[in-house]
């Protein structure tokens, strides 16, 4: 299955979604930086990486919290997903 | 050495505390979010853990909203100086310690201020506040545990007015966090100054400033953040907005454990083990002739911070004595809070002050009652 990366422009609101996603979801995620071929980063970002089949709750996550993101993208193709 | 000024910041640490920082310094040497390879992760991580912990400690619900600072006083002024402007009133208490003062004081006369008064024994009415306050009072400012004498200032009925009033409401928690209870969200407190390196048994260089308020203090420092860095404005979102430049990543990571061992322990046990001491010792210094306690004669409503003062020894005098001939560690003089002595009718000489942590003993504050029971 493919990957997704959620971008954020901090690394506070990535460890912040990563901790609730894996604390009260058991969902696993890896902080990485965000690569410049996406070109949403205005400098020094970081993503949330993860299985695509956990894509609609980490969005939720994120839209329903109000958090800052540029958005989700397929991790191969850089497809934007959200 | 028998260490009795914990007020100024606690002495010995707990291994854990030592052991994560040293650890910090070999695995987690990377700049927090800066870099984007396994160890500079890993180390924000770390960071983040640490934010999640302070703000468990202190009520808050989001990590983000805990900014780390050098120590309480840099918390401060970020605060003071992030919300005040030309035209408004502040009010804070004579009681406050200078790191409270002076920020305020820099910035007459474009803002007034306003100082609530205490009674000999440093204790602060709340009732005495309203009368203070004007149409363009914009922060409230006070210590919560006063570092001469110890008393402590009921902050829920304090934070009670300020929200009726929509008034920010900035608790100074240097002498509080780590012994009393604090939940910013029951306690309607807005923003929360503490050192990491007292009561948290975190080391020297850590601070927190803890915000539980939407309004959005103006950054009195810009610089690189780790994000939008095509930018040059300072990001708005916290804690980047807060926060510039590299952190003190061993200083964080032994705050972690500092808090842990807190949490481990139980904030009661502490405070419980801290009073057993401070009656013993209050009822050893009232027996000693010349001897005079300063602030509250008992426990109730103070914590381990004890001031004195002896009718014929100068309190720097004394203070040099039981170092030199016991290795008992006080602070002497006026504490940075040169008011508070003043309200407590102690301005001119200042005291001798003993501050109790969690490792003091019984056997210590023995040692101390007989050190100052045989003064030549």
């Amino acid at each position: 299955m493919n990957n997704v990366l959620i971008v954020f422009a901090s690394a506070t609101t990535a460890n912040r979604v990563k901790s609730v996603l894996r604390k009260s979801f058991g969902i696993d995620s890896a902080l990485v930086q965000t690569p410049k071929a996406l070109g949403v980063s205005s400098g020094c970002s970081y993503c949330l990486k993860m299985s695509a089949e956990h894509l609609e709750t980490a969005w939720k996550l994120v839209s329903s919290n109000g958090l800052s993101s540029k958005g989700a993208f397929d991790s191969k193709d850089y497809r934007k997903l959200k | 050495m028998i260490y009795l000024d914990n007020a100024a910041t606690t002495w010995p640490k707990p291994n854990q505390v030592t052991e994560a920082v040293a650890k910090s310094m070999k695995y987690y040497g990377a700049n927090p979010g800066r870099s984007g390879h396994k160890m500079a992760i890993r180390t924000s991580e770390k960071v983040y853990e640490c934010r999640e912990l302070v703000a468990d400690f202190f009520g808050l619900s989001n990590p983000a909203n805990v900014v780390f600072t050098q120590n309480s006083t840099m918390a401060l002024n970020f605060a003071i100086h992030g919300i005040l402007k030309a035209g408004d009133h502040a009010i804070c208490t004579v009681m406050d310690h200078n790191s409270v003062l002076r920020p305020l004081f820099a910035k007459s006369p474009d803002v007034d201020v306003s100082y609530l008064g205490a009674d000999s024994e440093g204790v602060i009415d709340p009732s005495e506040l309203e009368a203070l306050i004007r149409p363009n009072t914009r922060l409230v400012a006070m210590t919560h545990v006063s570092n001469v004498c110890g008393t402590v200032t009921p902050v829920e009925d304090i934070a009670k007015v300020c929200r009726q009033h929509g008034i920010l409401f900035l608790l100074d928690a240097s002498q509080s966090a780590g012994i009393i209870d604090i939940d910013m969200q029951q306690m309607k407190i807005d923003l929360l100054a503490a050192p990491g390196h007292k009561a948290l048994y975190g080391p020297m260089g850590t601070g927190l400033l803890c915000i539980n308020t939407d309004f959005e203090l103006a950054p009195i420092m810009q610089g690189g953040t780790g994000s939008y860095s095509k930018e040059l404005t300072q990001p708005l979102e916290l804690p980047d907005r807060l926060e510039s430049g590299t952190l003190n990543l061993p200083g964080i990571c032994g705050l972690a454990e500092g808090i842990r061992y807190i949490n481990r322990i139980g904030i009661a046990n502490i405070r419980e083990h801290e009073a057993k001491l401070t009656a013993y010792l209050l009822d050893g210094l009232s027996r000693i002739k010349d001897i005079n306690i300063i602030g509250k004669k008992n426990t109730l409503g103070r914590t381990g911070v004890v001031s004195f003062t002896h009718n014929s020894k100068d309190c720097v005098d004394i203070s040099s004595y039981l170092s030199s001939n016991f290795s008992i560690a006080t602070r002497s003089m006026y504490h940075c809070a040169y008011k508070a002595h003043e309200a407590l009718g102690t301005s001119d000489g200042g005291t001798v002050r003993v501050s109790l942590g969690v490792f003091n003993t019984l056997s210590e504050i023995k040692i101390l009652l007989y050190a100052l029971k045989n003064m030549m």
